[in-house]
């Protein structure tokens, strides 16, 4: 799990991208952990489905328009906005969008990115004990935090652990 | 010599295998290190970076208007870009170092513009 500390701007010397190593694998745990945190662990699909949507369009605009000042801002900005849109589109989900829209009314117009390093820790550290939580059989609690916490795909758990890419679990609710 | 344009058309064949698997977040950080390497190293030869085409649109002819493209099409123009070079062989190099040229089922099309010498 990354520290914030690792999540470098661009022109990083560190890399001729401009981005550090691991960085997209680092800011989907991160992005999932502080999502969850805001919609609730029951919304665990769609958050990941909207922090894998933010990502893909990283790698297209940031290609022709080059990476944004503060990329990490970017993602939460743009995951955010792909969250409220994939639930707003679920007739059963209005409840919690209700629940989400009201807090942004009193949070203004544009979602505040989590301000502290000390913060997205506690994410971090909060999706590690869902992850570990004893109604998990156990070999799934690793996949899983390979999965929401290290930003593995499946198919790369699969790979390294030599099982099949259907054993995994797409839902733990 | 003088260069000459050239467009790039990406087409894409169906791959058989059904829709392919999402990126995994560590593949796609490849994918930006990989096409942010070609373009600083073809920056010159690249005119044009283009852009990738929405799915849907529509095909004009005389007796009307259609919704497309063709949904039989075996092929399906995905993207364009413009390159100059002074040969088909120098604008061959830069598209065969293209990343998207590794891409499932990827079929780049190669195309000298008629009246374009710069």
């Amino acid at each position: 799990v990354s520290e914030p500390s690792e999540l470098h701007g661009p022109g990083d010397p560190a890399s001729p991208s401009g981005l550090v190593d691991h960085y997209f694998r680092h800011e989907y745990g991160r992005l999932v952990a502080v999502l969850v945190r805001r919609v609730g662990l029951h919304q665990l699909d769609a958050v990941e489905d909207a922090v894998q949507g933010a990502l893909l369009a990283a790698l297209t605009t940031w290609l022709s328009n080059g990476i944004p000042q503060d990329p990490s801002a970017w993602l939460y900005r743009v995951a955010h906005n792909h969250l409220l849109g994939g639930l707003r589109k679920e007739q059963g989900h209005q409840r919690v969008l209700d629940g989400v829209a009201a807090r942004d009314a009193h949070e203004g117009e544009e979602p505040v990115p989590p301000a502290f390093a000390a913060e997205v820790r506690d994410e971090l550290l909060r999706m590690l004990f869902v992850c570990c939580d004893e109604a998990i059989p156990q070999e799934s609690r690793l996949v899983l935090a390979l999965k929401t916490l290290c930003g593995f795909s499946t198919g790369e758990i699969a790979f390294r652990l030599f099982t099949s890419e259907a054993n995994h679990p797409r839902r733990i609710v | 010599m003088p260069k000459r344009k050239y467009l790039v058309l990406f087409r894409s064949q169906p791959t058989g295998g059904g829709p392919q698997p999402s990126p995994s977040p560590e593949q796609m950080q490849q994918m930006v290190v990989a096409y942010k390497s070609w373009m600083e190293k073809f920056k010159d030869d690249i005119l044009d970076l283009g852009d990738k085409l929405k799915s849907d649109g529509r095909v004009v002819t005389a007796s009307g208007v259609a919704d497309g493209p063709f949904v039989e099409a075996k092929e399906v123009v995905g993207g364009f870009m413009i390159v100059s070079a002074e040969s088909y062989d120098g604008a061959v190099a830069v598209v065969r170092a293209c990343p998207a040229v590794h891409a499932p089922g990827a079929l780049l099309e190669v195309r000298e513009l008629a009246g374009a010498k710069m």
